[in-house]
């Protein structure tokens, strides 16, 4: 952990505004947020609904711009969206018109065949979906698709993978399923991960590290290390501490604690 | 017996049933008329014979689907191409959404004079065999008119209906410019261009009597109008019976390609 925070952070956000212009009027949905990101880190961030988590992470990918502020990744900031940083989204982003062969392949530049097929063959074992390969989304479960949502990320081999709420749309016991499938791919690939998520206790089993974000307009009210072995039993006392603790940011009254 | 293969015995059961109840309220409706008058299904399954005997029934069928199918394919040709534009640039559709919404509205049958005027001296020839003459260009246009705009329509809100997060995918993996187009906005948008096709080739069949008003020799619609002209009623409502089944034919044909196409993209028709 000292030797992580000794070097310089992969992601590294200052000072950044958004604000949307609409008919009714501006909406200002980040106010001067500060945030850095560590190489090879699981970072999550969790806040309010419509706090503006997501937008921030759309920022971090180069999908929108900071109307003010400023990020930048490996010292460059950033401009546009790029294959070494690759964005997982809420409800599979995957084609449906693709088997799963061809979606892990998409973002895959040219290459020769071989090549490409032991490429994506591996990374589809990675997810755990082999046997599957010719099948198409639609002939997947929603677990599935999202396996192969992570597939089609980490075949390009990016430093940086953001997760926008990836698990958002899978009944309670996929989420469950998918979290210890995410976290068994960060340990054996150590990728820098960014993941966004309003169920607070999904960030404490995953992260190193989570950023705590207030209500609209949002800044980064506080990060909390979690220092517990993985892999984690949300049941942990530590956990359960800091789940409350993040609780009692967020202005969430527990049943029977007051 | 499986509940499919009930399913599909009871819905042409049904389908059969409906088709015999309408036959009796038309058998009703016209009982002892003669041919000057509307005609019942008796003689008119007697003119459908007559048309088919003479041998004249088939050339019509062909010369009208030849003129439907290249009508249509020309509207296919540059409604898709010119509805991807106008759903990608919102400048594009600015430019020419107001002309298109202007032309619309304006019938196939209004464009007749013109249409006779303009391809009045067309004819294509190839190796001596006349391929498509004067009435033919004028049909084909008129076809081209009523099919092109539901396609560009249905084209252009297929292209802009696509999901913002398959187009960030896209960016995100750094595909744009063709491959762009070829490997992610036309098979996100094939569903509903599919749709818009199919719609379109229904109201070009539709336009098909109109089409062959003035000026043509063959072609069902001029089986009509002829006929007419002949105080013919049987052979008017033979006609009738004949486009009836043609267009169905058309268009269960065109759902079966669409159920494929889909199918072997992995997306549900």
């Amino acid at each position: 952990m000292s030797m992580k925070q000794e070097r310089t952070p992969k992601i590294r956000i200052r000072g950044v505004h958004k604000t949307f212009r609409s008919k009714k009027g501006d909406v200002q949905v980040l106010d001067g947020v500060d945030l850095e990101v560590r190489e090879g880190e699981f970072l999550a961030i969790v806040g309010p609904s419509g706090c503006g988590k997501s937008t921030l992470l759309n920022c971090m990918a180069g999908f929108e711009r900071a109307s003010e502020g400023e990020i930048s990744i490996d010292g460059r900031a950033v401009e546009r969206p790029d294959p070494k940083r690759v964005f997982v989204f809420q409800e599979a982003g995957i084609f449906p018109w693709y088997s799963v062969w061809d979606n892990v392949g998409f973002g895959l530049p040219k290459l020769p065949f071989e090549e490409k097929h032991e490429r994506i063959m591996r990374y589809i074992r990675l997810v755990g979906l082999e046997g599957f390969e010719r099948a198409y989304p639609s002939e997947l479960s929603g677990g599935m698709k999202q396996r192969v949502e992570f597939a089609r990320a980490l075949a390009v081999e990016p430093d940086v993978i953001f997760l926008d709420e990836p698990f958002g749309a899978l009944d309670a016991f996929t989420r469950i399923e998918m979290r210890r499938e995410i976290e068994r791919i960060w340990r054996e690939t150590r990728k820098t991960c960014v993941l966004v998520t309003h169920d607070v206790l999904e960030a404490l089993e995953l992260a190193d590290r989570v950023a705590v974000m207030t209500r609209r307009p949002a800044t980064v009210h506080s990060v909390l290390e979690v220092d517990v072995p993985r892999p984690r039993d949300v049941d942990h006392p530590a956990l359960r501490a800091a789940r409350d603790e993040i609780y009692g940011v967020l202005g969430v009254r527990r049943t029977g604690a007051k | 017996m499986s509940g499919a293969e009930r399913g599909r015995v009871r819905r042409t059961a049904l389908g059969f049933l409906g088709a015999l109840v309408f036959v009796a309220l038309w058998q009703f409706a016209t009982h002892g008329n003669t041919i000057t008058d509307v005609p019942g299904p008796r003689l008119t399954a007697n003119g459908l014979l007559q048309l088919a005997s003479a041998g004249v029934l088939w050339q019509n069928i062909v010369a009208s689907v030849f003129r439907v199918a290249w009508g249509f394919v020309l509207a296919a040709g540059v409604g898709i191409p010119l509805g991807v534009i106008l759903g990608w640039s919102r400048n594009a559709a600015w430019l020419v959404n107001p002309v298109i919404q202007m032309l619309r509205p304006i019938s196939p049958i209004a464009w007749i004079p013109f249409a006779v005027v303009l391809f009045g001296g067309v004819r294509l020839e190839v190796g001596g065999r006349t391929l498509c003459d004067a009435s033919d260009a004028s049909s084909i246009f008129l076809i081209f008119l009523a099919s092109v705009f539901p396609i560009v329509t249905a084209t252009t809100s297929a292209v802009r209906s696509i999901e913002l997060k398959y187009l960030r995918s896209a960016q995100n993996f750094g595909i744009g410019g063709i491959t762009l187009f070829r490997r992610v906005i036309l098979p996100a948008a094939l569903p509903q261009i599919l749709t818009g096709l199919r719609l379109a080739l229904g109201i070009a069949w539709v336009v098909i009597v109109a089409a062959e008003m003035l000026g043509v020799t063959s072609g069902l619609g001029f089986q009509v109008n002829d006929s007419r002209n002949n105080l013919r009623m049987d052979y008017v409502s033979a006609a009738m019976v004949v486009i009836g089944l043609v267009g169905l034919a058309l268009d269960s044909a065109m759902s079966k390609l669409e159920a494929a196409a889909l199918a072997r993209r992995g997306l549900a028709p």
